[in-house]
């Protein structure tokens, strides 16, 4: 089984951002909930009806062809920093880092694949990819779930689907989304036109860090609301042209900026570039607002392509866990702050001053 | 004058002509918002009358009338004990058998948070054929309540036979197969 120390040394492929197209849309997920006929919904079901359901699901699970050598623990089994870990690694959702006992998580090895077990739903199959790749993650997580219910007997409804713990889920229990970096649309204050339509379309934008349009790092989720009489195809098709759009307003967005302020432009990415480069203290907050300026710049030919590479890694080792993790104990938020700033001044040692190629 | 459903003083005079047939009504005014009167949108006046004689006549011809008042709030679910009141306070049902307890009520509050109101995606291998057969009974029950109202009989008997032969080919109901 893997441990957790090589599931930290060894980052997916999709969290630090190998695919040649992800300087706009970093991520794609697909997420299936599906539940146990008959048997209680794990935030309704008693302790012992948790407990007991458990071994079933996971022995299940863990069988998977795909899940060798996995990564499988129960809840209770974690320390509070490793669950918060794997919050920042979006293996598992902040709900289900607040259960213990009755509980699991099952990581495949190279963590595209991870299965939460008696979360709000009995299962939670969750595909993660790198780039705009809706679909890939998509048959990954369909060939899973069909292995999985030629054994276990699912809740299934002529008329509603699969049965959810929670009515917003039922029908096709699909959750499509992608992580998308937005920068040029939030410095020319485009944001809110965007936000507005694509809601208009009933999908869903939220801000990664923060709240609403204010999301810190220039980064938002875009997702499915639907789930009922809308089969996964057209879901998923649906929120891919919603995504391409976005993508090519954030590109003309960029192209704008160049043309028509390019003296700001290299202002906001050199400084921030300083920033990063020369801080000894830096919160959350301000390294995400920076790192979101060099990702660009890097985007803009301001810095070696790897700089976005280099970013998208930085992004999940600056938060507040994974620096508890490092340390290797409880870190106040100054302390935090200054390891910050330490790791940024250490990972961008190499990195040169920004050329800024787009004024003449 | 009284009002026709309760003692109070009928300020409310409502005729309402249905098929050529005019039928007056003298409500009092909280018994005329009750039937949504005052609401152009929405009024059900004389229901209760109508299902009365029907009640009396044949109980089958209006069968949805009062769906939308739903269970007692204190019902609960027979699989796991969830009262309808919880989902209110937790978000969350209990279980799966909630779904089908409290069918109508949960029906009735998918309205705007879904595309539609019934499953068009994959369906599990092994349900897959239960879940065809059911769809195709229900599109079948709907033509033929469709065509006893239309009163074409002919109709109404194929379809009838038509039903009959897909609910007799089963050895176990449909909604059996679901259950482990």
């Amino acid at each position: 089984m893997m441990r957790f120390s090589t599931l930290m040394k060894h980052p997916a492929d999709w969290m630090t951002g190998t695919d040649t197209d992800s300087a706009i849309v970093l991520t794609s997920r697909i997420r299936l909930a599906r539940n146990i006929t008959g048997a209680p919904f794990p935030g309704w079901a008693r302790k012992q009806e948790r407990i007991k359901i458990l071994p079933e699901l996971r022995d299940k699970v863990e069988t998977l062809a795909e899940m060798k050598d996995a990564f499988s623990h129960q809840l209770s089994e974690l320390s509070s920093v490793q669950k918060q870990v794997l919050v920042e690694r979006h293996l598992i959702s902040r709900e289900q880092a607040a259960r213990s006992e009755g509980s699991a998580i099952v990581v495949n090895r190279n963590q595209t694949l991870s299965v939460m077990i008696n979360e709000e739903d009995h299962l939670r199959l969750q595909s993660i990819r790198s780039g705009l790749h809706l679909r890939e993650a998509y048959q990954l997580i369909t060939s899973i779930d069909k292995d999985l219910e030629q054994s276990l007997p699912y809740a299934f409804d002529h008329e509603l689907g699969y049965l959810t713990a929670c009515p917003t889920n039922v029908g096709t229990g699909l959750r499509a989304s992608a992580m998308l970096h937005l920068p040029g649309l939030v410095i020319s204050d485009h944001i809110g036109q965007v936000i507005q339509a694509v809601g208009k379309l009933g999908l869903a934008v939220r801000g990664i860090f923060g709240e609403g349009t204010e999301s810190l790092g220039h980064l938002f989720q875009i997702s499915n609301q639907s789930t009922l009489g809308e089969s996964e195809e057209d879901i998923l098709n649906r929120l891919e042209r919603v995504i391409q759009k976005v993508r090519e307003q954030e590109r003309n967005a960029r192209s704008k900026l160049i043309e028509e302020d390019p003296q700001m432009l290299a202002d906001k990415i050199s400084r921030a570039y300083g920033q990063l480069k020369y801080a000894y203290v830096i919160d959350s907050k301000e390294a995400l607002t920076h790192l979101s300026l060099v990702r660009l710049g890097s985007d803009m030919g301001c810095f070696p392509r790897e700089t976005m590479k280099l970013c998208d890694s930085l992004l999940m080792d600056i938060e507040p866990a994974h620096l508890q993790h490092k340390a290797d104990r409880k870190l106040s938020p100054e302390e935090r702050d200054t390891m910050r700033a330490e790791i940024i001044r250490s990972r961008l040692q190499n990195l040169t001053s920004p050329v800024i190629t787009f004024i003449n | 004058m009284q009002c026709e459903h309760c003692d109070n003083k009928a300020t409310v005079f409502y005729t309402q002509i249905i098929d050529g047939i005019g039928k007056k009504s003298c409500l009092c005014e909280s018994c005329a918002n009750e039937q949504g009167i005052t609401d152009p949108d929405g009024f059900l006046l004389g229901s209760q009358d109508i299902q009365n004689q029907e009640d009396a006549s044949s109980s089958e011809a209006l069968p949805k009338v009062e769906v939308a008042t739903g269970k007692p709030s204190n019902q609960s679910c027979p699989g796991c004990g969830f009262a309808f009141d919880d989902l209110k306070k937790t978000g969350r049902l209990g279980c799966s058998k909630c779904y089908d307890f409290f069918r109508n009520e949960i029906k009735n509050n998918l309205g705007g948070m879904h595309k539609g109101t019934s499953h068009t995606g994959r369906v599990p291998a092994g349900m897959l054929e239960a879940f065809r057969e059911r769809q195709e009974l229900e599109k079948l029950e709907e033509k033929l309540s469709a065509a006893i109202s239309s009163e074409d009989y002919e109709k109404a008997a194929a379809l009838r036979d038509a039903i009959g032969k897909i609910t007799s080919q089963d050895t176990t109901p449909p909604e059996q197969q679901t259950k482990p």
